[in-house]
């Protein structure tokens, strides 16, 4: 009711007023004719006075209740519109829903997964087409609602079924994988048992899922085939094959490396620090070198470390190392292969002092060669110019001439006999070509020997030899070289004594080996010599004291002899004062 | 005709007497075992020709024949090599050291003799 209620209460209010007076005045004439015109004017009047009243009442109403009919009007309006609007959402959500049914209903029909809704008696709520389709191939029978599911099963199904379904009834939810053949394609289907749970969060049933995982059984075969292969391959590989994670902790270890580090249990190694394994002074070095493989993802190749084995010994290994990333590409282990490289290096080593031996060798045979070509031909001359004076001169020269030539010719051939003997000796040593027989010999008896033969000489000059030796010290050494070495020593001390000189022998234990001194009192040796002498190099040679020569190789074989020996030779000397000559010989029982 | 003053420097006393015994018929020849007391040879008298055993005990040859070469005299004297280093190369060695013949050890008389003379040019 608004602005039309009003008119129409003005509308009927006039049209009653009008007939009203129209009647009362009918009346009024029928009753009174006497009236006459009077009765019209009367009428005339009430119409009027009706107009204005009806006027009256309009503007009142207009004045006073237009407005808020007005507002109930709209109010009404409002109520109306809202209604609508709730009617359209009712409209929206049963579209949404609608739509949503259509999804859950993809979801469900989906072919990937067959999917049953099953009651807590196994009687089938809900099922997809995938799962109608699979049961009927399995099975041979069309699943409908409230059909039970466990009746309809192959046997060898039942028992496998009932066991997970009752776990997931009971809340625990289930996974099978089983092996089917289908429409004669090997099939792998993942069964999984899930409770299914009401509104108030209760067990109501068992949502029973199958996915097909041929292709990921497929994959994982495929994986366990290769993983066979690489374990195949790194049980035929030589090298052992270790993993060891961030920590330093093993985590592999092939077995080659368990042999290798005879390690009899493999639980002694996996989970252990691989520290374990190595010799204490490479710890800070492997530390490092792990820090630059993970840190730094360095590969190290032919990084040599001293390794420990189970059984406490060493050995030297040589090692490759990678790191091994994750999907970050963060590395959190890394792989090593190694291998025992003991025997090479001896054998390198082995090689190495064979080289230099042969190096030595050589240079002495060079040495050799030098010495034969120049020392023989001094005495040569000597040999050569003399009997050349001698044939070319003959009937000119007296017979002292001829006697004086004789025996220059005659000491050529002595000197240069006693240098090929020499060096025909020290060749003999040089090439391991010496008879070397050890064995025990008396020490005093031996020197005092040698001191006879010496006699002759040591008597010109006048010269005294003194012995202070106990009877009773043995040596192990081979008899020709022993008196060789004290013949050369002591000839040489004999050569540079003055006349009428000292010479002391003397012999002292020294633990396992004895030790022989001569002392003399004679020239003695100029200081910037004394490293001349026992090198063939240098080929250092002096006159004695009365110009008696040498042939500058006596030492050399001396020494060449007492090393054969595993001795020393040694000297002190003092220009003018005299020397000492030691060597050390193996003692003897 | 005044005889050619010939120095020699030899520490081996057979070759020494032999060289002398060889040569002091058509030459005077002074000898001398040492550097020492060849150079002061060299330096009182100068001397046509240097006879120099290079394998001198306590010196080498070759050092004596650079001072020689130093000293004004001597700058183009004839000087020959008499040594027992004859291996290969040692001859080369000598004559680019400043040696001008090369005798090698051991020699047979009448080579030296030809040897001295040719250095002589007589």
């Amino acid at each position: 009711m608004g602005r039309k209620s009003t008119y129409t209460i003005v509308v009927i209010y006039f049209i009653f007023g009008v007939l009203w007076i129209l009647i009362t005045d009918y009346f009024l004439k029928t009753i009174v004719p006497s009236l006459g015109i009077f009765a019209y004017i009367s009428s005339f009047k009430g119409i009027f006075f009706v107009v204005l009243s009806t006027l009256f009442i309009f503007l009142l109403l207009k004045r006073f209740f237009y407005k808020e009919i007005t507002e109930i009007e709209n109010t009404d309006k409002k109520i109306l519109d809202k209604l609508q609007l709730e009617l359209e959402d009712n409209k929206r959500i049963k579209e949404k829903l609608l739509k949503y049914q259509v999804n859950l209903n993809a979801l469900i029909e989906s072919n990937l997964q067959s999917f049953v809704l099953l009651d807590k008696d196994s009687n089938i709520i809900l099922f997809n087409k995938s799962a109608e389709f699979y049961i009927g191939k399995v099975t041979g029978v069309n699943i409908k609602k409230d059909m039970n599911l466990r009746e309809i099963l192959p046997v060898d199904m039942k028992e496998s079924f009932t066991l997970n379904f009752n776990k997931a009834i009971n809340n625990i939810p289930a996974r099978v994988e089983k092996k089917f053949n289908i429409d004669g394609r090997e099939l792998w289907v993942n069964f999984i048992y899930n409770p299914a749970f009401n509104k108030a969060n209760e067990i109501f049933g068992v949502i029973f899922t199958g996915i097909e995982s041929t292709e990921r059984m497929n994959m994982m075969n495929e994986l366990k085939k290769t993983v066979e292969i690489y374990e195949e391959l790194i049980k035929a590989t030589p090298d052992a094959v270790s993993i060891t994670n961030k920590q330093g902790k093993l985590e592999y270890i092939s077995p080659v490396a368990l042999e290798l580090l005879r390690i009899d249990d493999i639980n002694k190694a996996v989970d252990q620090p691989c520290i374990k394994w190595f010799a204490e002074e490479e710890y800070e070095n492997l530390q490092s070198n792990i820090d630059l493989i993970i840190n730094h993802k360095h590969q190290t190749k032919g990084s040599v470390y001293k390794m420990r084995r189970d059984d406490g010994s060493y050995f030297i290994a040589e090692f490759n190392s990678s790191p091994i990333e994750n999907i970050d590409g963060n590395p959190t282990s890394f792989i090593s292969t190694f291998r025992d490289i003991t025997q090479r290096i001896e054998s390198e080593e082995k090689l190495r002092v064979y080289s230099n031996e042969l190096k030595e060798l050589n240079a002495s045979k060079d040495r050799f060669f030098s010495i034969v070509a120049h020392d023989l031909r001094n005495p040569l001359q000597g040999l050569l110019g003399f009997s050349s004076l001698l044939n070319d001169n003959f009937s000119d020269l007296t017979i002292d001439e001829v006697k004086e030539y004789i025996g220059y010719i005659y000491q050529s051939a002595k000197k240069m006999h006693s240098l090929t003997n020499n060096l025909l000796q020290w060749s003999r040593i040089k090439t391991g070509k010496i008879d070397y027989s050890p064995l025990n010999i008396n020490v005093y008896n031996a020197v005092k020997h040698n001191i006879d033969l010496l006699k002759p000489s040591a008597f010109k000059k006048e010269i005294n030899i003194e012995t202070e030796i106990e009877s009773d010290i043995n040596i192990y050494a081979d008899r020709k070289m022993f008196d060789s070495i004290l013949q050369n020593i002591l000839s040489n001390a004999i050569k540079f004594s003055y006349p009428k000189n000292r010479i002391d022998i003397s012999a002292e234990i020294n633990k396992n080996f004895v030790r022989l001194s001569i002392r003399d009192y004679g020239l003695g040796i100029k200081k910037e010599n004394t490293s001349k002498l026992f090198s063939i190099d240098t080929h250092f040679t002096t006159t004695g004291t009365q110009d008696e020569e040498g042939t500058g190789l006596g030492l050399i074989l001396c020494k060449e002899m007492v090393d054969k020996h595993g001795g020393e030779i040694t000297f002190e000397s003092e220009y003018k004062k005299g020397s000492v000559f030691s060597f050390t010989l193996p003692k003897g029982t | 005709m005044e005889k050619l003053k010939i120095l020699l420097f030899e520490d081996d006393e057979d070759c020494s007497f032999i060289i002398t015994r060889l040569l002091s018929k058509n030459f005077l020849l002074d000898h001398s075992d040492t550097a020492e007391a060849g150079l002061t040879l060299a330096k009182n008298t100068v001397y046509d020709l240097i006879l120099m055993d290079i394998g001198l005990k306590d010196v080498n040859g070759m050092d004596i024949v650079k001072k020689l070469r130093s000293m004004k005299h001597y700058e183009n004297t004839p000087i020959v090599a008499l040594t027992a280093f004859a291996m290969f190369g040692d001859k080369e060695k000598f004559l680019e050291g400043g040696c001008t013949h090369y005798l090698s050890k051991p020699f047979l008389s009448y080579e030296l003799i030809e040897t001295v003379n040719s250095a002589l040019k007589v």
